[in-house]
């Protein structure tokens, strides 16, 4: 059945507008400072009160992790937190995941334009959200927590933190329907409700929210982590207000964010005004579906602001990878706060102003319902970042300060790996595997990119250890390492990603499930600079009925596929299965592109690569033009003339004639 | 307008002219069509070399390229890309 247009759906939609207070009936009495008040906060109280806003946001992390029983929140750090003016606007994210970050505004303007006058919004409430159509987090597995504060009986903020919940229904185990064509087949998206009602937790809504995930009791625990984190911002807030005034506090929030706005402005008006252009592509909207889709950001700097217009993207698709809106504004902020703004306050309300944003809705990455979003956040969502990295980087490699801050694509997705069945302790379990988070960071203009350095929109990310892993789940590894070529060649390499290999390991079922979905199988998604190569493709490969365990036994732990006997299956890039006792999955994920040609990388820098095995001798010889001696260090005289036949050979010309090139000619 | 890097690669002098940083070559307008000289080849992506791990053709219908830009005379590589065969490149910029 084609996906329909859903009567009644425009009401969750919303193209991000700052709250209208004359037109938004039921509002609470809200706490408001003037611009006299702001300008007139002394220096010293303005930066004692940032700071320890700052260490909310970052306490509110803590907290997190603490009461979370999930991997993927306790070890991957997968979640993220924020503090809101009254009307919204964030004022502070945390460290965390910032494109769950980037629309909290949107989810706390939606709840205030629709909840304020039913069922209300009171002193000691907080609203659950994981509708992405309305904002918060980029697909349904985002759950929002939203806590409005009080003082004196007026809405003087909100505080936020959402997290990935491992399982919320859907076909598929991790609510990742690799099948399905629309939102129908994957988690029920849940606009904003009361779960918290001065103070208690509803057990009627909370039971309704867990019915249906195949890990209630989890997700439960994450549940009380969220809401735990937003009473210790409550808590630190209020003991502000009451030590300095909610005058002070509140006029300190708002210059927050006009001094991030300021520092922008200031930093784009020394950058030349111009337009870059990039591209994204994803290959597979589903299980099955063999094209390819593509999002076109065309970023425009004028003066002191910056314009991403989206036009030219692809009209979404039937699958699991569109994104809404607030995937859109994910993929935008997470590259101007660590790019553009890594030396000021990260106040995504005030950096909001200096950005405008062109998109259609009803395009892949700005999605009206009832598109399949299930994958938004590591496919379209991800893309997006991706085409505006580019854009950014391009632009900063103009300014010879500026340019330090700029680096290649990174990761250029996630690989996911979701496994689900019964643990070792016979229990249900369903995870995603985090060890995707050790992605390769982008190359920069003086240096390479960070091996495994992780994802550049979760600069607090974390992979699991493996002993973690297998304590956790039915899985024991034969391998986690860094893998040779998977960073993009450059006169800078990209970082280096990495892959796990692991078979199922003490399950009492017959076998566990397994769900892949991992874009950039045909197209690399991290794509380089000045010539730099892209990173290397995603690569998933399942090897049935495997002698893994035979190996094993006979006391060897298999070090590469062509070690392991068996039927090698490369996977697509989505797959539902089950991995049977004598399977293997392995599973690699990309690194980040590079900088500049290749030939111009020191033969000595690769060679070196070559014996850490960043690079392969097949990767120093056919890209790099390097020649290795046997005990791979460059060899000078050879790598002269491999380079000077890869020069023109690359670029479709015939060698040059022998006369010359023994005369010298480049 | 005042000469400046664009990037490792380029430069554009006062008159917004972009030339090769390396050799000086001449290779286009900075506010038009700033690679309007350059060299262009595609191959197959099977080509681009170790981080190629599966024949896209295993998986879509559409050809994959590498797609790479070149300064003329020294052949320095100045751009590359791997796209579906069949669509424009999009990679772009100008100079206002």
């Amino acid at each position: 059945m084609p996906t329909v247009p859903v009567a009644g759906s425009e009401k969750f939609a919303q193209q991000a507008e700052p709250l209208d207070l004359a037109r938004t009936p039921g509002l609470p009495p809200l706490h408001q400072v003037s611009d006299e008040q702001v300008d007139a906060l002394d220096p010293l109280t303005y930066e004692v009160l940032r700071h320890r806003l700052v260490a909310i946001t970052d306490e509110m992390g803590d907290a997190i992790k603490r009461m979370s029983g999930s991997v993927v929140v306790t070890d991957c750090n997968d979640f993220g937190a924020g503090i809101m003016d009254e009307v919204g606007e964030t004022v502070q994210v945390g460290l965390y995941n910032m494109q769950l970050g980037s629309s909290l505004d949107m989810a706390a303007r939606w709840t205030l334009a629709h909840r304020g006058a039913n069922p209300g919004i009171h002193p000691g409430d907080q609203f659950l959200l994981n509708d992405p159509w309305v904002g918060g987090g980029l697909h349904q597995n985002d759950v929002t927590v939203l806590a409005p504060i009080f003082h004196d009986g007026k809405l003087f903020g909100w505080t936020a933190a959402v997290a990935h919940q491992v399982d919320l229904g859907g076909v598929s185990p991790g609510s990742w329907s690799v099948e399905g064509r629309d939102v129908f087949a994957e988690s029920i998206p849940i606009p904003p409700i009361k779960i918290v009602e001065n103070g208690t937790l509803r057990s009627d809504i909370e039971d309704s929210y867990l019915r249906r995930s195949r890990v209630p009791r989890l997700v439960g625990l994450d549940l009380r982590a969220k809401i735990g984190s937003n009473n210790v911002a409550i808590t630190r807030i209020t003991a502000l207000i009451e030590k300095y005034g909610a005058d002070t506090v509140k006029a300190v929030m708002k210059r927050m964010m006009n001094d991030a706005e300021q520092q922008l402005r200031s930093k784009l008006v020394s950058l030349p005004d111009g337009t870059w252009s990039s591209i994204a592509h994803q290959d597979g909207a589903r299980a099955g579906d063999q094209d390819i889709y593509k999002i076109v950001c065309t970023m425009t700097k004028a003066g002191d602001r910056l314009t991403f217009d989206f036009t030219d993207t692809d009209p979404q698709v039937d699958g699991i990878i569109n994104c809404t809106l607030s995937g859109l504004r994910g993929g935008v902020m997470p590259i101007v706060l660590t790019m553009l703004c890594p030396d000021m306050t990260w106040a995504p309300g005030g950096i909001w102003r200096c950005i405008s944003i062109v998109s259609e809705p009803g395009t892949i990455n700005n999605a009206t319902f009832p598109a399949g979003i299930g994958k938004a956040s590591v496919n379209s969502a991800w893309s997006t970042q991706n085409a505006v990295s580019e854009t950014v980087a391009s632009m900063l490699g103009t300014h010879p300060e500026l340019a330090k801050s700029a680096m290649s694509v990174c990761s250029g997705t996630w690989d996911l790996t979701l496994l689900a069945g019964l643990d070792q302790r016979g229990g249900g379990f369903v995870t995603m595997l985090c060890d995707a988070m050790a992605g390769g960071l982008g190359a920069k203009v003086d240096g390479d990119g960070v091996d495994t350095g992780g994802e550049n929109c979760i600069p607090m990310g974390r992979v699991a250890d493996v002993e973690i892993n297998e304590f956790s789940f039915p899985m024991l590894y034969l391998w986690r390492r860094e893998e040779a070529d998977s960073g993009g060649p450059g006169r800078w390499r990209g970082g280096v990603g990495a892959s796990s290999c692991f078979i199922p390991h003490d399950s009492p079922a017959e076998s566990v499930h397994l769900v892949v979905s991992a874009t950039g199988k045909t197209v690399p998604q991290a794509p380089g600079l000045s010539g730099g190569y892209p990173a290397a493709t995603q690569w998933d490969v399942l090897v049935r009925d495997a002698d893994a365990r035979k190996q094993l036994s006979d006391g060897h732990i298999p070090a590469s596929l062509d070690e392991l006997a068996g039927t090698v299956q490369e996977c697509p890039t989505h797959l539902e299965t089950d991995l049977a006792p004598a399977d293997v999955y392995f599973t690699h994920w990309q690194g980040g592109g590079g900088i500049g040609d290749p030939l111009e990388r020191e033969p000595e820098l690769i060679a070196l690569d070559v014996r850490l095995k960043k690079v392969s001798s097949t990767g120093a010889r056919e890209v790099y033009g390097v020649a290795l001696t046997d005990d791979q260090f460059a060899d000078l005289d050879a790598t002269t003339a491999l380079r000077r036949a890869l020069r023109r050979s690359r670029a479709g010309l015939e060698p040059e004639p022998i006369a010359a090139a023994a005369g010298g000619l480049s | 307008m005042t000469a400046r890097d664009i990037d490792l690669n380029l430069v554009v002098d006062a008159d917004r002219q972009v030339h090769c940083r390396h050799c000086g070559e001449h290779l286009g307008d900075a506010s038009t069509e700033p690679l309007a000289k350059a060299r262009v080849h595609e191959r197959p992506s099977v080509q681009a070399g170790p981080g190629i791990h599966v024949d896209p053709a295993t998986l879509t219908d559409r050809p994959i390229v590498i797609r790479q830009t070149f300064c003329p005379q020294c052949l320095t590589l100045l751009a590359t890309e791997i796209v579906p065969a069949d669509e424009p490149s999009r990679r772009k910029w100008s100079l206002a």
